[in-house]
């Protein structure tokens, strides 16, 4: 009987527990280069997605997780110039130059308004960045690969649509990894950072 | 015993008294996996054009490097000595090598040479700077190993794997200082070098010359310390 009592505790305990908001995002991603990340491809990005989770702790508050994929390329002509002890020297030729952003954050978010009606949120993301750095010239390739710790602040607004658990979802976030490794071409000055316009969908639910 | 199922319904109940309508959640739920699914599937379109071709032609794989030594005064040289023939670079150095386009590439290096300043000297042992020309092809072979493609319909396609290869050429120019050449020191005199790298495959002959003539231009117009006040 003990036994029986304590299922009935924890299967309780559990459906309070999913009684709180879970909030899914899915959203396709405009990504900004900007800074360091600028310097080597500047134009923006619509290759791009982000799908999120928030557990509501109470009304307003949740904390969540996130992942994603950016990606920055452009085709490229600037002569790249490279300098040893003795010499130095000019490559050109045309390149593809690419960086792949994968963010896997953990994040606080407070939101404004009731879940019926429209919601504002602000919040923080932190956590980590896996960033690879392509260059293709010629027929040959170079890779560079980093994990970054990394920090991400974001606002956006919620809207209902056709029921008040669908909603758009219209946000946008700053991401900043900071430096890890090595640039390719040997500088230490690896930091990365972009805006993103997050457009999509969110998906209010207890049953997750 | 515990009846398991008689629990579970038991907790379903109450999750469905909580949240509504079984029927009104449905049509949501319906709702949502719709627009995930027309938001994933989008977004995998989106991803798997991730790399697009560029637009890129095989004069887009041409690849032109130089170097220099720079300790070096180029305005101290005033006259170069050209060879009449290109070298062919072997696993056992270089072998003299008379390729249908030699003439012309060496017409063209001479040219720039002389419009960078510099005065032709047809005794190799009285020139401030003796040029050097090679040039070498290898091919590369790859396999690509093929995928699995996306859902069509009713099946899951599989592109089989296939072996490809290319071969690419490279053109290597050369100036060299015969004053500072030194055996012992393992010097061999050179100052400046430029080097030309391009696929050969899927170009005409003639495409192929204008390539590399091209590259030739390329060398010097990025390297214009070469060039005499």
């Amino acid at each position: 009987m003990k036994i029986k009592y304590i299922i009935a505790m924890v299967a309780l305990f559990v459906c309070s527990s999913f009684a709180q908001e879970l909030l899914t995002n899915v959203t396709w991603n405009i990504g900004i280069p900007v800074s360091k990340t600028n310097d080597y491809t500047t134009d923006v990005t619509y290759r791009g997605f982000t799908l999120s989770g928030r557990r509501f702790l109470d009304k307003y508050n949740s904390v969540g997780l996130m992942a994603g994929w950016n990606i920055f390329d452009e085709k490229n002509y600037d002569p790249i110039n490279v300098e040893s002890d003795n010499g130095s020297g000019t490559i050109s030729g045309t390149q593809v130059r690419s960086v792949n952003v994968f963010p896997i954050l953990a994040g606080f978010h407070h939101h404004y308004g009731n879940k019926k009606d429209m919601r504002v949120f602000v919040g923080l993301n932190v956590g980590t960045y896996y960033i690879l750095q392509r260059l293709d010239i010629g027929v040959y390739r170079i890779d560079n690969d980093n994990w970054h710790f990394g920090v991400a602040p974001e606002a956006g607004i919620i809207i209902p649509i056709s029921s008040e658990e669908t909603a758009i979802h219209i946000g946008g976030r700053y991401n900043y990894a900071f430096d890890s490794g090595t640039a390719l071409g040997g500088s230490e000055n690896n930091f990365y950072s972009y805006y993103e316009l997050n457009i999509g969908f969110s998906f209010s639910s207890r049953w997750f | 015993m515990i009846n398991y199922y008689i629990l579970f319904n038991y907790i379903n109940i109450n999750i469905n008294k909580i949240n509504g309508e079984l029927k009104t959640m449905k049509k949501n739920k319906q709702i949502k996996v719709l627009l995930m699914i027309i938001l994933v599937a989008g977004s995998t379109m989106l991803l798997n054009s991730c790399y697009p071709d560029y637009g890129l032609t095989t004069s887009d794989f041409d690849v032109v490097t130089t170097f220099k030594n720079d300790a070096t005064d180029f305005q101290s040289y005033s006259t170069f000595y050209i060879p009449t023939t290109i070298d062919k670079l072997t696993n056992d150095g270089f072998e003299p090598n008379n390729g249908p386009n030699d003439t012309q590439i060496l017409k063209e290096i001479e040219n720039q040479m002389l419009a960078s300043g510099y005065t032709k000297e047809l005794n190799k042992l009285a020139a401030d700077v003796v040029l050097h020309v090679a040039k070498s092809s290898s091919t590369t072979y790859s396999y690509y190993p093929g995928y699995w493609g996306g859902y069509y319909g009713w099946y899951y396609p599989w592109y089989g794997g296939y072996s490809y290869s290319y071969t690419t050429g490279s053109l290597f120019v050369t100036i060299e200082d015969p004053a500072i050449v030194s055996e012992p020191n393992r010097n061999t005199g050179g100052v400046w070098v430029g080097a030309a790298n391009g696929v050969l495959d899927n170009s005409s002959a003639a495409d192929l010359l204008v390539r590399t003539l091209n590259s030739i231009d390329q060398m010097f117009e990025q390297s214009p310390y070469l060039k005499l006040n």
